[in-house]
């Protein structure tokens, strides 16, 4: 035990050592002894060299109070001659710093431009600040993001990474999702307007590389951009401080006061440019804006595919200028599941991108109906159909799954026309009757019915669908309904019917959201009631009428107290009369 | 008649008298100089001037119990002297634990080891605590210092839970906002507990005031005083605990040998010996103090019980500064309330809370925990059976042993699933 005892305080007596001789041996002291040393040898004269060789290393620091918050910089400690002009070609840290005319080190300090933790004389531990410092040290190539803090003038040419990523931030259409100060007013996306001083610049990277790097849940979509363009943008997401430090506090909160405006002005998105475009037509002008306002980041059109939203090639056959004007001032009013955000654009902007859209001449259409399946519909519904295309994962509700028999047996060939004809409104089925035409639907349904469905489906025994409401609406009828609803409906629709019950998260196709009116005005009463009473066979909705025991007045109410959700009231609930029968009954077809 | 000693001759012997006047008696050599010594020392006479070999077994105690005092001996040092730097301001805080990492003499080492012997700390009292039941150590009549050992383990929570939140960086600021959110949770009074603690609805400057204070006088103040309890207790509680036969039988006793003692002109005691009698020592009240020939496997505390001793406390030391030498205390970035990390997690000793609480508020936050140390305090009075004292594991107990082992389980693995299988939105990761 003693010769324990002894061993362990000899090691420990040892370790001090160490730790003494660490601390009195500083690197810092090493540089700044090799500074005088070599400065003495160049010395212009004796009293020089006498002065440096007299002088004892000593911690330098430089306190800068001119730019918000107090900063230490203490990088001068190693970096002692970054003053001294006849160390431009020393080995770092000795070497000189170029001069920058109006920089002064004692009013600037070094963290302003370069980033790092100022006051650490260690050289790892200044340059990266720790593994959690939110600045460590930019790369030159970067320093731009901090030079923009002061120099504010719009298209400062001394930051072309900046200025490219401000057009990347427009293009790209980050603005209509992300808030900005003063640029940009999106309210979808977290606020980047501090973006810089609160993330790592690695971090920016990362998550514009892949938006659910650090967040396995992010809805923002994956940006096709090359290595040189995430860097312009996450350089100048660096750059967005959160205000200029070189502006006063009064004239950064008045700026953080400002009202957020109806809409951007096209200036500050196109550019330049802008000018010269508000003189061509209508059309013209949306062919140049196209790029510009950010479309492609999501829609595809002729080279472009930004693989999360729809194709725009077929629209001037698919919608019409009033149709259009609604979405791009409210993409949730005709698809209420969309996630276009709004665009903070001006109305002549809409106008003219609708004018060279519906101008466009769409692309040939293939001859085969395999061939029209995979141009038409495979870019939602997948390539084989299974409602799992490259962009299935932004649609809401998501693409049918054409490949289960369940839903696509049990539907009549009818009803698939006239879904593949009108489109099913509400959603991002888009009507695609005038690209087909009646003959030409007809056979793409045949062709999915026999080549992509797989197998065969249920067989169904006969059904008794009331074809318009048998309970007149009435504020009774909705609260008996809402009290059937909440009784056996809402743990997969949801209190509030949006579709987002507690189940809902485990069920493929996700149910209903009973909330988008546009659907709900678009099909027929019958089409509900069968729903409900004889469930949705390929679903996970049950037949509410034997399941539950409902019966046609019960379900009369629930669908009463759905219209009620949809505005629809007494007026919907009387017309609506079944024009095309939508299930397929043994005896009862065509 | 003895001359009185000169002014020179004092003068002279001024080391040796200083010397003798300071430690009283020479380096001992004999039982009764080891006794001397023991019962004169300050430092020394909350010892027992004799300890039972069973004591001093290394397997027995595992030494956690010293390695605890140690870790706080240590905290107080470097505590004190990070003192000398730090300013509980909300606007200095952070930047003064750059200055102490990057440029203030042993700042970053002091840190590191005050960081790390605080960590150590609540694993060593937890451990001790684990000791103390699996030996049966609790039951009469020590069972009132089972309580104060409770007590001083939940203060060390406390005390490192409150020093959490002094770096003022992210990882404090949210740690101490998700910990006190815990608290919040009971009820009628969480809210009142919660603004209490922070003097405020959210972590703020008040906050950081009162866990200073808190954390550099009030609970190192009563740390202190229930360890001396502790220590005092120890000793009228019989010592440390043992098996029934730990005492040797007649035949086997060990006898103090009796030897030429240099007396250093101290004036000379009755030489050992076989009988021996006791004064006010003999009217102390508890179960083991000998009189006549009773079993006896007593050794001297010195030097036996002090070489143990210092030997734990060495390589505490050791320890805790090879791993201060080795591995940086995390600083994050500097506390920003609009910017919560995800997750935000509370101290790893309170992450089997936290894990529990994103089950149930009430229940993980303050119904079980509270259960727990209401089980732990209550513990002695409940099971107050004899069978198995001073004895690891003893199959006499094995109910209780496999309840609580069950109970260490359930924590340490809560722990475990708070600390390395949750992610973002405190959803399951596996963390390889």
């Amino acid at each position: 035990m003693r010769v324990a005892l002894a061993v362990i305080s000899v090691i420990v007596l040892a370790l001090h050592g160490v730790v003494f001789e660490n601390q009195l041996h500083a690197r810092w002291q090493e540089h700044q002894s090799e500074y005088f040393a070599q400065a003495g040898k160049i010395a212009p004269n004796e009293a020089v060299r006498a002065a440096l060789a007299s002088r004892k290393p000593a911690i330098e620091q430089v306190i800068v109070r001119s730019f918000g918050a107090e900063r230490v910089d203490r990088c001068t400690t190693c970096h002692i001659a970054v003053d001294d002009p006849r160390f431009s070609e020393a080995n770092q840290p000795l070497r000189t710093h170029p001069a920058i005319p109006g920089h002064k080190f004692e009013t600037f300090g070094c963290t302003l431009c370069h980033d790092g933790q100022g006051r650490a004389v260690q050289a790892k531990l200044a340059h990266e600040g720790g593994e959690d410092w939110p600045w460590p040290m930019l790369p030159k190539a970067m320093i731009e993001a901090n030079c923009v803090q002061c120099h504010t003038e719009p298209e400062w040419s001394h930051a072309p990474h900046v200025n490219a990523g401000r057009r990347l931030f427009f293009e790209r259409a980050c603005y209509t999702c992300h808030t900005i100060a003063g640029l940009s007013y999106g309210s979808i996306g977290p606020e980047l307007t501090e973006v810089g001083r609160k993330r790592r610049f690695d971090y920016v990277l990362a998550k514009i590389e892949n938006p659910r790097a650090s967040n396995p849940t992010s809805t923002m979509p994956r940006q096709d951009l090359t290595a040189e363009q995430r860097m312009d943008l996450a350089i100048f997401l660096k750059a967005q401080q959160g205000g200029s430090i070189s502006r006063a506090p009064l004239a950064q909160f008045v700026a953080g006061q400002q009202q957020r405006p109806e809409w951007l002005p096209v200036e500050r998105i196109v550019g330049p440019d802008a000018e010269r475009i508000r003189l061509l037509a209508p059309a013209a002008q949306g062919e140049a804006l196209v790029p510009k306002v950010g479309c492609f980041s999501c829609h595809k059109l002729d080279g472009h595919d930004g693989g999360v939203g729809p194709d725009l090639a077929y629209t001037n056959s698919q919608r019409d200028q009033a149709w259009l004007m609604r979405h791009f001032e409210d993409p949730k009013s005709v698809v209420p599941g969309s996630v276009m955000p709004p665009y903070p654009l001006p109305r002549e902007v809409f106008e003219a991108l609708s004018a060279y859209l519906l101008g466009r001449t769409p692309p040939a259409l293939p001859a085969g109906p395999a061939e029209q399946f995979a141009q038409l519909c495979s870019r939602c519904h997948g390539t084989a159909g299974k409602g799992d295309g490259v962009i299935a994962k932004y649609l809401d509700p998501q693409p049918r799954d054409l490949s289960k028999a369940a839903f696509m047996k049990t539907k009549t060939r009818d009803r698939l026309v006239a879904s593949l004809m009108n489109g099913v409104p509400g959603t991002s089925m888009a009507p695609w009757g005038h690209v087909l035409g009646q003959q030409g639907a007809e056979r793409l349904v045949d062709y999915v019915l026999t080549e992509v469905v797989k197998g065969a489906g249920p067989k169904l025994a006969h059904r008794e669908i009331p074809g318009h409401n048998p309970v007149p609406y009435s504020a009774a009828s909705v609260a008996r309904g809402q009290a059937t609803f909440l009784n056996r409906c809402w743990g997969c629709h949801g209190k509030k019917a949006d579709g987002h019950g507690p189940n809902a998260e485990d069920i493929v196709p996700r149910p209903r959201n009973l909330r988008n009116g546009p659907f709900v005005r678009g099909v027929a009463y019958s089409r509900l009631h069968e729903s409900i009473k004889y469930g949705v066979q390929g679903t996970a909705m049950p037949a509410a009428g034997f399941d539950f025991a409902l019966d046609d007045a019960a379900i009369g109410d629930l669908i009463n107290f759905i219209y009620s959700l949809n505005g629809l009231g007494e007026s919907a609930s009387a017309a609506k009369v079944a024009a095309i029968p939508s299930t397929s009954i043994p005896g009862n077809e065509r | 008649m003895s001359q009185e000693p000169g002014f020179l001759t004092n003068l002279r012997q001024l080391p040796k008298n200083l010397w003798r006047s300071l430690f009283r008696n020479p380096l001992p050599s004999s039982d009764l100089g080891r006794s001397q010594t023991t019962f004169s020392n300050f430092f020394l006479h909350i010892h027992p001037i004799k300890t039972h070999v069973n004591s001093l077994r290394p397997l027995y105690t595992v030494g956690l119990g010293v390695i605890s005092f140690s870790l706080f001996v240590v905290l107080v040092a470097t505590g004190i002297l990070l003192m000398f730097y730090y300013v509980p301001s909300v606007e200095q805080a952070h930047n003064r634990m750059l200055d102490l990492n990057g440029t203030v003499a042993f700042g970053a080492l002091l840190r590191n080891m005050h960081r790390w012997a605080a960590h150590g700390m609540v694993a060593a009292v937890f451990l001790h605590l684990c000791r103390v039941f699996y030996t049966g150590s609790y039951k009469p009549p020590r069972d009132f210092n089972w309580v104060v050992g409770v007590l001083l383990f939940l203060l060390t929570l406390f005390l490192s839970f409150t020093g959490y939140l002094l770096p003022w960086d992210q990882l404090a600021y949210w740690a101490i906002t998700v910990g006190t959110s815990i608290a919040g949770y009971a009820p009628w009074i969480g809210e009142d507990i919660r603004f209490l603690m922070l003097g405020d609805r959210l972590v703020g400057q008040e906050a950081l005031i009162r866990f200073y204070v808190l954390h550099v006088a009030v609970l190192p103040a009563l740390m202190t005083t229930l360890i001396g309890v502790h220590f005092w207790r120890i000793r009228k509680d019989g010592g440390l605990s043992r098996p029934a036969d730990a005492d040797l039988p007649e035949a086997q006793k060990r006898y103090p040998v009796a030897v030429e003692e240099k007396l250093d002109g101290l004036a000379p005691l009755a030489k050992t010996q076989k009988t021996r009698t006791f004064g006010v020592l003999g009217l102390v009240r508890g179960p083991f103090n000998k009189v006549g020939n009773t079993p006896d496997n007593t050794v001297y505390s010195w030097p036996h019980l002090f070489v143990a001793e210092l030997f734990t406390f060495a390589l505490t030391v050791l320890v805790v500064l090879v791993v201060a030498m080795l591995v940086a205390a995390p600083l994050e970035a500097p506390a920003d309330p609009t910017h919560p990390p995800n997750p935000s997690k509370a101290p790893w000793y309170f992450l089997g809370l936290q894990e529990m609480v994103s089950y149930s508020a009430f229940w993980g936050g303050v119904g079980i925990p509270g259960l727990m140390v209401l089980g732990l305090l209550l513990l002695p009075y409940l099971d107050r059976s004899q069978l198995g004292v001073g004895e690891w594991f003893s199959r006499q107990r094995i109910l209780a042993i496999t309840l609580f082992t069950l109970f260490v389980i359930v924590n340490v693995v809560l722990i475990a699933i708070g600390t390395f299988f949750r992610g973002p939105n405190w959803s399951f990761v596996v963390p390889w």
